[in-house]
Parts: structure tokens; sequence; C-alpha cells
């Protein structure tokens, strides 16, 4: 017997004996880490949260930096109000930071803040921005087609019932901003998907 | 002695993935497209291999389905809750709770980066009819079909019987096409609102008179690209009475109630020009858009007045107006009902883009979207029979009167963008959109934007001596073009 494992110990040599220590060492950490990992709870609700508190990604859609159309962004906010009743508003004020990745831009002018949003039953929107806007947009037709495009397109993203949006600045009606796209009527959405 | 090292080395790396396994380890998977059929969009999305299997965040899972999510870290269980319907993943676990209803997934749900995954197939598999009225998952093209509403329109059937081909496509739901452009070589038709059905590939095999059937699922609706063989001679687009399908006729006849192709290259348009109205954008107190100190309003006349000058020069039969001669606002309704009160043929709103901020560059048009029906044809079986020879009056919207000429004034369009474009002024754009200077207008009309003056060297080139003649001269060529020539190049 004592032959045979001074045998075995000589065909396995120095070298492997090291290899078979790190293998095991090395399998070790790695099973501590995965578990380490896995006991760690998503990163959108890290923290001692007693009661549940909900998440939802948001999409937002801006126009891209070659003006030829709108990119997808998106973005984590808690939702802590009833479903949809919030969102509008949470989705629109996000919207208005402008994006926070490359190659896209901002569709509204700087500092364009939301004053209100109202929601009705038979699928209107809206929504009543502070009175800058009018004065602060610079843009020419495309300008202008895109900041309808990507706010209509953000707005049925997340709120799929939403079919007509209105926009005023300021509680006043606009009637265009550059002179290119009619504002003073409810906006149906289907019309810039 | 170095052969037995090496199997032995060999052997241990499965036994370590193996090891790992079961603790989430992953490689990164090939991203796979999401195809939101209903809201027209394409994305990307992120995808790990775990198991073999290509696993998907639970971020972007819940986006898809616009679900909320509640994570509860002492259960390692994570809900996705819509209004109507609950998703429940639990970390480890080969299943989903859907509904209180459990669903075997091809492998577990895991939790790797601090992120739930889970397997894609859980789209068709638990998703689909509830989250998602339909949901298919193709692993070979790495693609994910959502269909965001059920399909109402399709699976297309075509027909060639004599000399008439018939495309027909069952409707599940009032839909109303419009035709986009009716050139043999390029048949347009949108369905809006349309979901169509499944369809292998993107097209149809060529049959009868039509050479070619294409199908473009497009934001808002549904594109049937078309080519029709040179006999075809007349069409019809219509919704049989009492049944609930869409028929696309062609036929190498005319026969009553058809309606005739129209005459292509090398002949006349439609319309004869006589009355052109030239639109300088903006003015007076609206300078438009200003960049380094150009203003938009001041390019917009002069090159209004020089395409007027080249016009008149290389043909003198043609009456040409100009809705403005001088730096004063003038509203939009007030430069078209002018353009209309002239019995205009032709209206074309010259302006200059500006993207601020943005590499934008080029030149585009935009033309008034077509109506949802005929109004010629729609009123025509109308009247009344005890009067004949009466019509009645079809009333159509102020914001959509420039519909009834979208065909023509697409035409025109293209001719104008091709000739910018040969002209060194790319990208070209043709856009479609109801807009604030075309508004009301009884004739074919187009909002030009003659260049990006947020783009300097573009702003420079138009500031250039030379700038706004060398414009005049091509936009001048190409309207010379369509008086005489045709539309197609």
């Amino acid at each position: 017997m004592m032959r045979f494992l001074r045998r075995l110990l000589a065909f396995l040599g120095k070298s492997l004996a090291v290899i078979v220590i790190l293998a095991i060492v090395g399998g070790g950490g790695a099973i501590w880490w995965f578990r380490r990992q896995a006991a760690l709870p998503p990163s959108p609700t890290q923290g001692d949260v007693v009661v549940p508190r909900g998440t939802r990604a948001i999409e937002l859609w801006f126009p891209d930096e070659r003006g030829t159309g709108l990119v997808l962004e998106t973005r984590e906010v808690v939702e802590d109000a009833v479903e949809g009743e919030q969102i509008v508003r949470t989705v629109v004020s996000e919207y208005l930071r402008g994006p926070e990745g490359a190659g896209a831009r901002a569709a509204l002018p700087a500092g364009t803040t939301i004053a209100h949003a109202y929601r009705d039953p038979g699928g209107g929107l809206h929504l009543d921005f502070g009175p800058d806007l009018r004065r602060n947009f610079r843009g020419g037709s495309t300008a202008e087609q895109l900041l309808v495009a990507s706010l209509l397109r953000t707005v049925a993203a997340n709120a799929p019932g939403v079919s007509r949006v209105t926009l005023t600045a300021g509680g006043q009606p606009i009637i265009t901003l550059g002179g290119h796209v009619r504002l003073d009527g409810p906006l149906i959405v289907s019309e810039w998907r | 002695m170095s052969d037995v090292r090496k199997t032995v080395c060999a052997a241990l790396v499965p036994v370590l993935a193996l090891l790992a396994a079961p603790f989430g380890a992953s490689i990164a998977g090939a991203a796979i497209k999401v195809e939101r059929v209903g809201r027209g969009t394409t994305e990307t999305v992120a995808t790990t291999v775990l198991d073999g299997r290509p696993a998907i965040g639970a971020n972007a899972l819940a986006r898809l389905v616009g679900g909320t999510k509640y994570w509860r870290p002492d259960l390692r269980k994570l809900e996705v809750r819509t209004v109507r319907h609950s998703l429940r993943l639990t970390v480890d676990a080969p299943y989903v709770i859907v509904d209180e209803v459990a669903i075997r997934l091809p492998s577990p749900v895991r939790l790797v980066d601090g992120e739930v995954r889970v397997p894609v197939d859980v789209f068709p598999l638990a998703l689909s009819g509830r989250f998602i009225p339909r949901a298919a998952y193709d692993a070979r093209a790495g693609r994910l079909v959502l269909f965001d509403q059920e399909p109402n329109l399709g699976p297309p059937g075509l027909t060639a019987e004599g000399p008439r081909t018939r495309l027909s496509l069952p409707l599940a739901a009032p839909l109303e096409p419009s035709i986009l452009s009716a050139r043999k070589s390029r048949f347009l038709i949108e369905v809006a609102g349309a979901v169509l059905a499944a369809v292998p590939g993107d097209s149809l095999p060529a049959r009868g008179l039509l050479s070619k059937v294409r199908f473009r699922r497009e934001p808002g609706g549904v594109v049937f690209d078309l080519a029709l063989a040179p006999e075809a001679r007349g069409y019809r687009v219509q919704v049989p009475r009492g049944q609930a399908l869409l028929e696309l006729e062609f036929a190498a006849e005319v026969p009553a109630g058809w309606v005739a192709f129209a005459p292509e290259y090398g002949a006349p348009p439609n319309r004869p020009l006589r009355v052109l109205v030239l639109d300088p954008g903006h003015g007076g107190a609206d300078s438009g858009y200003v960049a380094g100190g150009v203003r938009e309003k001041d390019l917009a006349l002069q090159l209004a007045r020089l395409v007027r000058e080249r016009v008149q020069q290389r043909l003198p039969g043609i009456e040409v107006r100009l809705t403005r001669g001088s730096d004063v606002e003038t509203g939009a309704a007030e430069r078209v009902e002018a353009a209309n009160r002239a019995r205009g043929d032709l209206y074309l709103s010259l302006h200059f883009d500006g993207v601020p901020g943005s590499l934008a560059r080029g030149v585009s048009a935009t033309v008034a979207p077509p109506l949802g029906f005929d109004v010629e044809t729609a009123f025509a079986a109308d009247s009344d029979p005890r009067r004949p020879g009466t019509r009645p009056i079809a009333l159509v919207p102020w914001r959509d009167a420039a519909g009834r000429y979208a065909s023509d004034s697409r035409g025109v369009a293209e001719l104008l963008l091709a000739a910018l474009d040969a002209d060194g002024r790319a990208p070209a754009r043709l856009r479609q959109a109801r807009v604030l200077p075309l508004e009301g207008a009884s004739m074919p009309a187009v909002m030009l934007e003659c260049g990006m003056l947020s783009d300097p060297a573009e702003r420079a080139k138009l500031s250039a001596p030379d700038g706004l003649p060398r414009l005049a001269d091509v936009i001048a060529r190409a309207l010379e073009r369509y008086a005489g020539g045709g539309f197609w190049p």
C-alpha cells in the first residue's frame, strides 16, 4: 500500500500538487464571492426597505444629435403613487432634465419647467409649462417637429392611455413655437408616433 | 509527465465552471433586437447567457411590459406588477408565477451583479397573452417581437385572374388606407393604425401585374410597397360593402369606377403650372431662426425674389406671386388665402432650418399627409339620382385641405430635393406632416427648408455672395422641369 502511494505522489509531482491546491482555494473563493453577490438586493432598491417600494423603468425619447430622429434613453424611477396617476408628471420632469447619454440632445430649452400636468379620463393630457418656453425656444421646423415628436412619443411610451396632448405655457395657449407646428389645439399622439 | 499535467489542468477548468454555475456564473450574451409592433419602434436590449440560455434583466423586462417592480430581499423574490397582471420571479427557481399560475422556464431565474435575470423565453412562454397581447422570440435571429396590439390586418392573399391582379387583406378593425404614391414603379399605400398579422419574410412572390410586393411596419401603421408591370392601366383600393376585407386591385384596363394611372416621365404634370406662389417664410417681428447674425426671414425674402426672377426668365408664361414682398409680418392663413384667391397651381414656402446644439445638416421638404379618402370618388356615389349631373359639396377641414394634393405635392418635393441633392446640399429629406405654412393650401404645396443655418459651414455657404443666386438657379431649374417635363427624374 505504502509503495503504491509513494508511486502516486511521484507520478503527480510537486507542480501538480500546487495546481490542485490553487484550484481548491480559487474554487472556494469563487463560491464565497458568488454567494455574497447573490445575497445583495438589486441595485434599484438597495437599502433597508421595510415596505417594498415600486420602481419602474421609464422610456425617454430625445432628438439625436444629428437632428434626424429620436433616440431612446431609459431611467429608473420610484413609483409611490397609484398606477398611472403620478407617472406622467414624473416622466415629463425627467424628460425636462434632458438626456444623460451621448448622442442625444434636449428638445426643450434649458430651464423649462412643468407647472401642471392634468390627465382627463377620456385620454386627454394637458401639460402646462413655465412661461419661459415660448421666449426661450430657438430652432427651425426640424427642431420644432422633433420637440413635439419626442415629447409625444415619451408620453405615449409611458402612459399608453393618452391619445391627445394639449400644451400651454404659463397657462396660456401656444399658437406655435417657431412658426411651423400648430400647438393651439390638442396634438393627436397617433399622428406623431 | 507534462502530458499528465496538461490533462489534469484541462479537467479542472470545467470542474470549476460547474462549481460556479449554480451561483450565477455568466457570460455577456449578444444583444437582442426588440421590435414593438403597433408602436413601430425597434431597440436593442443587452442579454447575458445563463445556463446556456440568453437572459434579460428584470429592469428591461419590466420596462418592456410597463410594469412596476417590487423587490423582497428577504425572500429573494421580485414582483413585476401592471394594473391587471403580476409576475413573480424567484431567484434560482426554474419557473415564474404569472397571475398565480406557475410556468416552467427552460432555465432558472438568476441574480447576477445585483440584478434579477430571466431567460428571454419568458416572453412567449409566460407573458404573451397576459402582459402583452402577443410575443414571439426568434432565437436564431436574436429577435424578440412584441405585439402591443392584436393584429388587425392580413395575412395578405394575392390572386391573378386574366387582366386583373388582386391583393386582399382581411380586416379586423375599420382601417383607412392612404395612397402615398401612385406611380407604377412605386405604388405606396399606407394603412394607418394597422398591425399586420405574421407574414413569413416581408414580401410576397411577384404575380400577375405585381412585380414587387413588400410590407413595411412603420410607426403608426403598415406601408405596402408595390411595383407594377408597365401594362397596368388602372387601380382600385376599396373595402367592399359588407366585407371585412381591404382590396387593392390592378388591371390592364381602366374599368368604370377605377382610377387610371397618371402619365409619368416625359408627360406634363396633371395640373399645368400657370400661377406659382412663392412664400418667403417669417417676416417683420418674426425673424425665424437666427444664427451668427443671419436671419431666416431676410434669406427667405432674398431667395424668393431671386427664384421669381429666374422662373420669369425661363418660363415667361408663368405668373409668379410672392406672399410678402418686403419685411412685414403676415399670418400663415393670410398668405395661403391669398394664394388660393390667386388660383395658384403650386405653393412653395421657402424657409431655412436650424437645430441648435446639433450636428444637423442638409435640406428638407415637408408636404401634407394625404387624406384618408379620395374626396372626388368618395362623394361621387352620393350624388342625387333625381338631379343628374349634380354633385354634393365636399367639405374638408381647413387643416386637412392641403392633404387633397398630397400625391402631387410629394412629387414636386421629390423633384426639388433631387435637384438640391445633386447640387451637393445632401442630406435631402422628405417629411410628411401637417405644418402651419401649408395649412389650407388648395393646390400642391411644399415647405422647403433650403439649408441648415445652425451649421456654420452651411451658413457661410448661404451667406456668400453667390450662395443664394446659386440656390435660386437650382430651384428654378427644378420648377422648369416640373412645369414641362413631369414629376419623376
